[in-house]
């Protein structure tokens, strides 16, 4: 059984209202949404506010586990839904010594509400099927991974300078193909 | 649909992505589940919403004052093991540790969700999660586990062999284990052993496969196994025990520490002056969950004898040490343990004077029985001649004690000072 298909079976398992299903789903998935926030905080977070999340992460899946229709795949739901977190995490924290402007500019590609997030992030998939694949590439290290423009500029053998004007285009094209469908205040 | 995310989370996957530890893995779903627990009961009660708390640094930091211990019950999804070997003992909630061990292949998944043990005595409560059809199929066919019918001939035959266990399916049966040399049609083409499923020590030939199945725990997808494991000794080649478990297309094993689930202790004795008894007690090592007697024998002969039970002391002897031997606590009441090891050699390269474990067994409350043993002895056989229910399990409520309160021990009609 592939990944996608042993998720598909997790997913209507833990919407019944299975409690191992979630199990499971730590098991597999923790590291990764410790990675996103990781990334996505900056350094900004200590070890046992990164695990709180990461738990709030997990929580969040269960709390809407019922209308949980999760067409874009696990892995890019829970980086979504970390990311959200590590947001709102900042809202409620002193002003930080690190630079958050790259979590401001990736902040309004993605919606709070967990139904509406899981129509979007559909939307979503729709707009990024059609970017290139060095623009795919870009799109998933920033948004999905919250992996640094300084990293994906070595990574992809680029300058810095390049990658924030692709993340600009890319943004622009999201926008546009989100806001044709409905989504004007993206 | 083309899933885009998850074919570029595939083709780029996360820079650096992290291995978390295990124990972190458990404290995030210890925490996930408290957090559910606590939203589950305030629905229960209305009350208004509690303030926020950061309640999985909190769930952390007991964990880490704890050895990774969270407190559960069997109400909130834990707990078979208290109920099945502890009954309400007190502590035990406190030693108990959940959700210690995950893995899958895809078919199915194995989980230990419960762990208790002080490196001599071990419990395990495993559970296996079927995730596909071929995963069901396999652990519905998991039944060779399940040999419930043997001819009297095969059951003589068995209790011949040294090497003779026991496992449980509702109604207890005869099982050999040890050695394997007589399993090898169980065996794959690498030697290893498929379907079987066993607890070993690192550091004693000890291992039993013990699977009780637990049926009231069962689902369609979901199949539990309880292992215990008595090692006998406790040396310093290890804390660790393997948990060997079969998956759909391999055996696997895992290893789980065991330093630190309890408290223990090892403390001196004196010996008793112009003794005239065969053996000699030297120290005791107590912990929350057993106690080892270490020690002795009077005479060269008996000192030079291999590991075993073959000493010239009759074994009739050795039982009655056993059955007069107790802890005093503090208050004045006395705790009984099972006599699960009499006379096993040990080295003790730092007690010369400690050749044996003259003594080892887990404590038991008063009212339940001696023996913690499986009675071979009595079976019925079915109208078609075939042994249909094997077995009688004289078993007992173990429990766990506060060794800080231990303050003697009486040996026979001796009794020793056990305060530091």
């Amino acid at each position: 059984m592939n990944n996608e298909k042993l998720d598909e079976k997790l997913i209507s398992r833990l919407k019944r209202g299975d409690q191992k299903a979630l199990d499971i789903i730590i098991g597999r998935y923790s590291g990764y949404v410790c990675t996103v926030i990781r990334n996505f905080s900056r350094g900004a977070l200590q070890e046992c506010d990164i695990d709180e999340l990461c738990a709030d992460a997990f929580y969040k899946l269960w709390k809407i586990r019922e209308k949980l229709e999760i067409s874009v795949g696990l892995p890019a739901y829970l980086s979504a839904v970390a990311r959200n977190l590590v947001k709102d995490r900042f809202k409620t924290l002193p002003p930080m010594s690190c630079d958050i402007s790259e979590l401001e500019l990736a902040s309004d590609i993605f919606v709070e509400d967990a139904a509406e997030l899981n129509e979007m992030m559909k939307y979503l998939g729709e707009g990024v099927e059609g970017l290139s694949p060095i623009e795919r590439e870009t799109f998933t290290r920033f948004y999905i991974h919250g992996e640094k423009i300084s990293r994906i500029a070595t990574l992809t053998n680029r300058t810095e300078g390049a990658v924030r004007t692709a993340l600009s285009r890319i943004r622009e094209k999201l926008k546009k193909h989100l806001t044709e469908r409905g989504y004007d205040h993206v | 649909m083309f899933n885009v995310f998850n074919e570029l989370t595939k083709m780029y996957p996360a820079e650096n992505e992290e291995k978390l530890s295990q124990k972190r893995v458990n404290a995030v779903r210890a925490a996930v589940r408290s957090r559910i627990k606590q939203e589950d009961s305030m629905k229960e009660n209305k009350t208004a919403a509690r303030p926020r708390v950061r309640w999985i640094a909190a769930i952390c930091a007991a964990a880490t004052a704890a050895c990774l211990t969270v407190s559960v019950s069997a109400a909130g999804g834990f707990g078979v093991l208290i109920d099945r070997f502890f009954g309400g003992s007190p502590y035990v909630q406190e030693v108990l540790q959940t959700t210690v061990f995950h893995d899958e292949d895809g078919n199915v998944s194995i989980d230990v969700d419960e762990f208790i043990s002080d490196g001599v005595f071990s419990y395990a409560l495993v559970r296996y999660t079927a995730l596909t059809d071929e995963g069901r199929e396999w652990l519905q066919s998991y039944d060779i586990l399940n040999h419930t019918n043997y001819t009297p001939e095969e059951v003589k035959a068995m209790k011949k062999s040294p090497n003779f266990g026991l496992y449980a399916d509702g109604t207890l049966t005869m099982f050999p284990i040890g050695s394997h040399d007589d399993m090898d049609e169980w065996k794959d083409e690498n030697g290893m052993l498929m379907y079987e499923l066993w607890i070993q020590s690192h550091y004693s030939g000890n291992f039993a496969n013990g699977s009780e199945t637990v049926p009231s725990l069962d689902t369609e997808d979901e199949k539990h196994f309880m292992l215990s494991l008595s090692v006998a000794k406790r040396d310093t080649a290890g804390d660790e025990v393997d948990i060997f478990y079969p998956m759909t297309n391999d055996t696997r094993y895992t290893s789980l520490n065991t330093a630190g689930i309890v408290k223990e202790k090892t403390l001196a004795i004196d010996p008793e002056p112009d003794s005239d008894k065969y053996y000699i007690p030297r120290s005791i090592r107590l912990s929350q969950l057993s106690m080892s007697i270490n020690g002795s024998f009077t005479d060269d002969v008996n000192n030079n004898k291999p590991i075993g039970h073959d000493l010239e002391v009759p074994l009739s002897e050795v039982l009655n040490f056993g059955k007069n031997t107790y802890l005093v606590m503090r208050d004045g009441t006395q705790v009984y343990m099972s006599y699960d090891t009499q006379a096993y050699k040990i080295n003790c390269e730092n007690d010369p004077y400690s050749k044996y474990v003259l003594l080892a067994g887990r404590y038991k409350t008063a009212d339940g029985s001696m023996w913690g043993y499986f009675d071979g002895n009595h079976y019925e056989v079915g109208d078609d001649g075939e042994i249909v229910k094997a077995g009688l399990h004289h078993d007992f409520e173990r429990m766990l004690i506060d060794i800080d309160e231990v303050v003697g021990i009486q040996i026979e009609d001796h009794y020793y000072d056990l305060t530091e």
